[in-house]
């Protein structure tokens, strides 16, 4: 009786549109960073800037390579930046966008790629702790951020990656205001 | 004379010196243009290597390459490995009973993963439990549909408590699972089955329909023995389960499970059974908190009693009670000690696996029921690692001591 119902809800529902899971990266700067328009760059960070990313973030910068997308308003001032970070979560990746405004708070993170099993994803709940971060509250487990139960590994590299973000980005900052 | 030209010579050799600059300038100029375009093109590839697949536009312009030929840049391999396993060291001599102590490597296990598509999973543990009997643990396979509608099937863990579906020795805090969650709830539970789950809003549920346990395996210290574990397992009787969780606020999860059907198999007993469970997970700063009770009603223990040539002082019991709280602080959890842990941690148990004896039952009640306490540390050099010492004060309803100190070691990957 029961795998009837199921076998019904299967055929009902593959028949009904299968919307991906997650935004692709221009969408999900519209989500993040919704005035105005956008465009991406990349940058290269210098040695002394990733040894000084690696002091702030309390952890290694894996990359010299930034891929970020610029945020302007309607009068052509930045809006915002959001930035890609791919990571190892347990043996696989996941890809998110990091998000921050004009003053460098942190305002949002959205999962683009998950390579893990999906129950050791992140849930978009979870994640809205990190919205307000700055550089200066040193974002770690448990001292600012509550786990998720049972997928440990997915919160530490999710704060690692907000982190890392914030470091990198008041570097390019203060690159920009030299 | 002799003056003038040699200044018009000095002239024309600077005239001349001064345009072989430019000319060098000009080539630097290019050579820089050429780096810089050079540059582009290298970090493109990276991160064409590294973005490929969250950054639709990529590849189509620039460096040449259609955006079919770099797909294979964006094609993460489908495979997926991980593991766990724990070594526990048991030792009884606070206890009245005359027990061995044990040290055993309690579980070792390979996970694998196969993502066919974004639609389709396969997950599959493959567990060695005290170093020589090998089981498949799980092994299901998922349609991912949306967040609120998804598919499962094949052998699944059942979605009952909290370290059932969360039985990684770095996720729960204690040496040895609570005796809760293996005298009633039968962690790990798993059998073959299938149904559909989901995240709606801040809810998640799942609902599966599985083959029943086994009612032969049934004992008056519980159900544990009913397990199938997927393997040829008698299918005359299904049960469904179904399970909600909402978290109430960051980081805190109120939930519940209901498992309900009949447990006869190819007996010829009526035995229904409805077990229930009731639970809160906390994670917050420092803090992990959990708390589960459960209780359980089979139809008929009697008659399933005398069917599996029980006597009256071995029937199961009509119903099963209990309860536990735990509670642990990460004293690190405010320092800059990287991911080091050292987490305290506290549990208060009671369990009962005949809260209520079965008609004609001549079972020592006290003998079913614990009270136990149990304090310990849980430490963590780094995430993946963890080592546990415990004591547990167990007493019986007759007053028995039967105390251990527990030593456990627990990895993940």
């Amino acid at each position: 009786m029961y795998f009837k119902v199921a076998i019904v809800l299967l055929l009902v529902t593959a028949g009904s549109s299968l919307a991906g899971k997650f935004p692709a990266a221009d969408e999900a700067v519209r989500q993040l960073l919704p005035d105005g328009t956008y465009e991406r760059e990349t940058l290269l960070l210098t040695k002394t800037e990733q040894a000084l990313g690696t002091e702030l973030a309390a952890k290694e910068i894996p990359s010299a390579l930034v891929t970020r997308y610029v945020a302007r308003n309607e009068e052509g001032g930045i809006a915002g930046y959001a930035y890609l970070d791919k990571h190892l979560v347990r043996t696989l990746p996941e890809t998110l966008m990091v998000a921050v405004d004009a003053e460098g708070i942190l305002v949002g993170i959205r999962i683009l790629a998950f390579r893990e099993p999906a129950e050791y994803m992140a849930r978009d709940g979870w994640m809205e702790q990190f919205r307000g971060k700055k550089a200066e509250d040193q974002i770690r487990m448990k001292k600012n951020i509550d786990g998720i139960t049972g997928a440990t590994l997915t919160a530490r590299a999710v704060a690692q990656c907000g982190r890392r973000t914030l470091a990198i980005h008041q570097i390019l900052e203060g690159r920009e205001n030299k | 004379m002799k003056t003038k030209l040699k200044l018009a010579m000095l002239v024309a050799s600077l005239i001349g010196f001064g345009s072989a600059i430019a000319e060098t300038n000009v080539s630097a100029d290019a050579r820089i243009t050429a780096l810089e375009e050079q540059l582009q093109a290298l970090t493109g590839e990276v991160e064409k290597d590294r973005f490929g697949d969250v950054i639709p536009e990529l590849g189509e312009s620039i460096y040449g390459m259609g955006p079919s030929a770099s797909k294979v840049y964006n094609k993460d391999q489908g495979l997926s490995i991980g593991g766990y396993g724990e070594v526990l060291y048991q030792n009884y001599n606070g206890s009245d009973l005359d027990k061995t102590d044990s040290f055993d490597m309690l579980r070792a296990i390979l996970y694998f993963g196969y993502k066919f598509n974004d639609k389709w999973v396969l997950n599959t543990e493959i567990e060695f439990e005290h170093a020589n009997e090998a089981f498949v643990e799980f092994a299901y396979l998922d349609y991912l549909h949306s967040e609120e509608l998804n598919f499962r099937g094949g052998l699944v863990l059942l979605p009952v408590g909290i370290v059932n579906e969360l039985h990684e020795p770095t996720v729960f805090l204690g040496a040895k699972r609570s005796m809760l969650e293996s005298s009633i709830i039968p962690t790990t539970w798993r059998e073959n089955g299938g149904g559909i789950f989901g995240d709606v809003g801040a809810a998640s549920y799942k609902l599966y329909v599985v083959n029943s346990l086994d009612g032969e395996g049934f004992t008056a210290g519980g159900i544990r023995g009913g397990r199938q574990k997927g393997s040829k397992a008698k299918a005359e009787d299904f049960s469904v389960v179904g399970r909600l969780d909402y978290e109430i606020a960051q980081g805190v999860t109120v939930g519940g499970s209901v498992y309900g059907g009949e447990q006869g198999q190819d007996m010829g007993v009526d035995a229904g059974f409805v077990l229930g469970e009731a639970h809160l997970m906390a994670r917050k700063g420092g803090f992990t908190f959990n708390a589960l009770a459960t209780g359980s009603q089979l139809s008929n223990a009697d008659d399933l009693s005398d069917a599996n040539s029980l006597g009256a002082d071995d029937y199961i019991g009509e119903q099963m009670f209990g309860w536990y709280t735990e509670l642990g602080y990460d004293v690190l959890a405010g320092s800059d000690k990287g991911e080091l842990q050292l987490t305290p941690y506290v549990r208060l148990e009671q369990v009962d696996t005949q809260s209520k004896k079965a008609e004609g039952s001549t079972v020592d009640a006290d003998l079913y029921n614990y009270d136990i306490i149990t304090v310990g540390l849980n430490f963590k050099p780094i995430d993946e690692v963890v080592i546990k010492l415990e004591h547990q004060f167990i007493k019986n309803g007759n007053n028995d001591s039967l105390d251990q100190t527990n030593l456990a070691m627990g990895y993940v990957f």
